[in-house]
């Protein structure tokens, strides 16, 4: 056997073992439908003269995640091409949007830096490099090349801190940036993650599917909610040292008064705490979209459920459009710090769910009559109570957070739809229960689907062997250490319950649509292998503090 | 080759969906990471598509683009990862691969041939290309220096070609 038949068998069984073609009809079209018509920009590969930058005319903007195409830009200062900038396409989707962009003069060096500007319904070209900026004087969504959508609060201020960059037969792109928070506060949303950061914290975003590696920004943002629950922790300890013990026993941990009647473009259930911020969400548009997008979301996953399906590219546009809007009223929402594992964490407070319902079925003609209005607000109260404790617990794990607002919140949705009539409840699950997190904007899979990674694996040693090589480049691992972590991933996730149901079509696409209940029982699969892991593992303080905050589920998808 | 220049986007994913398994296969037999295969599958459709309309066979449409998608392979290196005098034991063993259907058949048999394989080779090759473990990982297992491992690996694959050909000369 020579030398190419043995590559032969050795692709072979990479394929039999996983590393199949992908259908990339959709990525082609798209690329197909959205380049200009220029070349592909290329790097040659021994240059005579060394232009500082080469700038890409062609902007192919991204529209959905891991489908679109971002483009580019290359910086070089020596005889072997060294890449530190790239040109990204910002779509401004609303606001306006300015950023650090670079002459198209490309052989003038070094060249002159440019401040660009764009409004909405335009793009511009984001030169990508350490300490480049882009800020929005006003609330503002963009597309960001293939990173997903980006919402910001009025004077928000991005600066790149790092990021790294993939050569494709000349043609460089920007794999993952690192962007800190100067100013204001951001959501990241792409089609199966989304991330929310406010000034001082770093977001890390991959671009297109699921990033490998959002630790660092999930660490940022999980200090500063960490930094704050002990602040409020120690404030609520000193509240009740100081008051009296029969005025504990009657007061409310939440007062949640219900105003006498909803009203369609305001606030349908309140509370003292979030009442300033809440009020300047506007409702009427969160329920418009809310409405819009059930049908839309429904049919999307539905469409994906089937074998050897396509992702519906209309309707996934129409999706992320429309997530834009709602992304655009998530600042609000973390500005009034409504407690939650993240930025959907906040999203799916009862408080928030009851409001947004208000404004669905007002928007669906099928307002809430007096009486369920009463029985929902004794639900928020009741609840919102419970989701505070929550908050204010302390975790050994930070998922541990996210296990038990994802039951508290189950219990919830059950019981607001016990409150419902039928015709209310196909207006918020047209089609029924799909039986998928992500389906539903009323459910926790909202939640889930925001922190589940899901990973292909045959067995419970496979999964681990995958999930061991993460952590391990993560945590940074030596190979003892990492035997016994593996070993224990193992023994954690051997579970009957984790490895019945086969993936099915939508759990293995592009979308990744997960069975309803399968992050779940994986997030308390891991919430126990994690403990076991800083129990009987050796591991630094610093690894502790890494392992301890890390916030995404991993999710076996037997094969 | 379908009428692509009236440009429908049913046109464009059916030719897609027709060549591209043969053609990412091509690039993975070539050396090419999966990620690097996705993005050449794609610029080599691109190219296609951009190109003026020839009128070309399903045979000779597959063969255009392994060709565009095997040169851009080469251009994504400083220096060709093969040389140019190698080309015809490539195609060679490409074929023999990838037969009448891109390499379908050739995956089933394979298969077949896996339960075959001796039970310490068969272990070497789910540890290596099920559990993507290392050469030292599954050396330690099996008690093997890490040359060794390669060596098992090479012969397992070996005994996995020789099976393949067999079946398909008893077939034929």
């Amino acid at each position: 056997m020579n030398d190419w038949d043995d590559r032969a068998i050795d692709a072979a069984l990479h394929e039999l073992h996983g590393s199949k073609a992908p259908d990339l009809s959709a990525r082609v079209l798209l690329a197909l439908q959205e380049e200009q018509p220029a070349p592909l920009p290329t790097l040659a590969s021994t240059p005579r003269r060394l232009p500082w930058l080469r700038v890409a005319a062609v902007l192919l903007v991204a529209v959905l995640v891991g489908l679109g195409a971002a483009l580019l830009l290359v910086h070089r200062s020596s005889p072997q091409p060294v890449v530190q900038e790239v040109a990204i396409a910002i779509e401004v989707l609303a606001g306006e949007v300015a950023c650090d962009g670079a002459s198209v003069d490309v052989d003038t060096a070094p060249p002159a830096k440019v401040v660009q500007r764009a409004t909405a319904g335009s793009t511009i070209a984001f030169v990508a490099g350490r300490g480049r900026r882009i800020w929005c004087p006003r609330p503002s969504t963009f597309r960001l090349g293939t990173f997903g959508v980006i919402t910001v609060v009025r004077d928000s201020e991005l600066e790149v801190k790092d990021m790294e960059i993939s050569k494709v037969q000349g043609v460089v792109m920007a794999s993952s940036l690192t962007l800190a928070v100067v100013a204001g506060v951001i959501t990241w949303q792409s089609l199966t993650r989304s991330e929310a950061a406010a000034t001082g914290d770093v977001v890390t975003m991959s671009a297109g599917g699921a990033p490998p590696a959002a630790l660092v920004a999930e660490n940022a943002e999980l200090r500063r909610r960490v930094d704050e629950l002990e602040r409020q922790n120690r404030e609520l300890s000193l509240d009740r040292e100081r008051q009296p013990v029969s005025d504990q026993a009657s007061t409310p941990a939440t007062t949640v008064e219900a105003p006498p009647a909803p009203a369609a473009s305001s606030m349908a259930f309140s509370d003292p705490r979030f009442a300033d911020a809440l009020a300047k969400i506007d409702w009427a548009t969160m329920g418009a979209v809310t409405h819009e997008m059930t049908p839309v979301l429904a049919e999307l996953v539905e469409a994906m459920t089937k074998e050897d399906a396509e992702l519906p590219v209309d309707l996934a546009i129409k999706v992320q459009q429309l997530n834009s809007k709602l992304l655009e009223q998530v600042p609000a929402l973390l500005a009034a710090e409504v407690p939650g594992f993240g930025a959907n964490g906040s999203y799916t407070h009862p408080l928030v769910v009851a409001n947004t319902l208000a404004s669905t079925l007002q928007a669906a003609g099928q307002p809430m009559t007096s009486t369920q209005h009463q029985r929902l607000a004794g639900l928020v109260n009741a609840f919102s109570a419970e989701a505070q404790s929550i908050a204010d617990s302390a975790h050994e794990v930070a998922l541990d957070q996210l296990l038990a607002e994802t039951e508290m919140k189950d219990r919830f949705f059950t019981e607001m739809g016990v409150a419902l009539t039928p015709e209310q409840t196909k207006t918020i699950h047209p089609g029924g229960p799909s039986g998928y997190d992500g389906a539903s904007l009323c459910d926790t899979g909202v939640t889930m689907r925001a922190h589940m990674q899901p990973i292909e694996a045959k067995n419970p040693a496979d999964f681990a062997g995958s999930v061991t090589r993460t952590l391990s480049q993560e945590l940074g691992l030596d190979e003892a250490t990492e035997q016994k972590v593996r070993d224990i991933i193992t023994r954690g996730t051997a579970a009957d319950e984790l490895w019945r149901d086969p993936a099915a079509a939508a759990e293995l696409s592009q979308a990744h649509f997960l069975r309803a209940g399968r992050t779940k029982t994986a997030l308390r699969h891991q919430v126990q292998w994690m403990r076991m892991i800083r129990q009987q593992v050796q591991l630094t303080p610093e690894q502790l503090k890494k392992l301890g905050k890390m916030s995404r589920v991993l999710v076996p998808l037997p094969r | 080759m379908t009428e692509l220049r009236t440009i429908t986007a049913d046109s464009v994913q059916a030719l897609v969906r027709a060549h591209q398994v043969e053609v990412w296969r091509s690039l993975r037999y070539l050396g090419a990471s999966a990620e690097l295969a996705d993005d050449l599958v794609q610029e080599t459709f691109l190219r296609l598509l951009r190109a003026p309309f020839v009128d070309r066979s399903p045979a000779a449409t597959a063969a255009w683009l392994r060709t565009v998608a095997r040169n851009f392979y080469v251009k994504s290196f400083r220096r060709p990862p093969f040389a140019s005098t190698e080309l015809d034991k490539i195609e060679a063993g490409w074929n023999g691969f990838a037969g009448d259907d891109g390499g379908d058949d050739t995956l089933v048999r394979l298969r077949a041939c896996l339960e075959k394989l001796d039970a310490r080779a068969r272990q070497a090759v789910q540890l290596h290309y099920e559990e993507r473990r290392s050469r030292a990982d599954i050396g330690a297992r099996l008690g093997l220096g890490e040359d060794g491992v390669k060596s098992l690996l090479r012969r397992a694959r070996a005994a996995l070609r020789t099976c393949i050909d067999r079946g398909q000369r008893e077939e034929a």
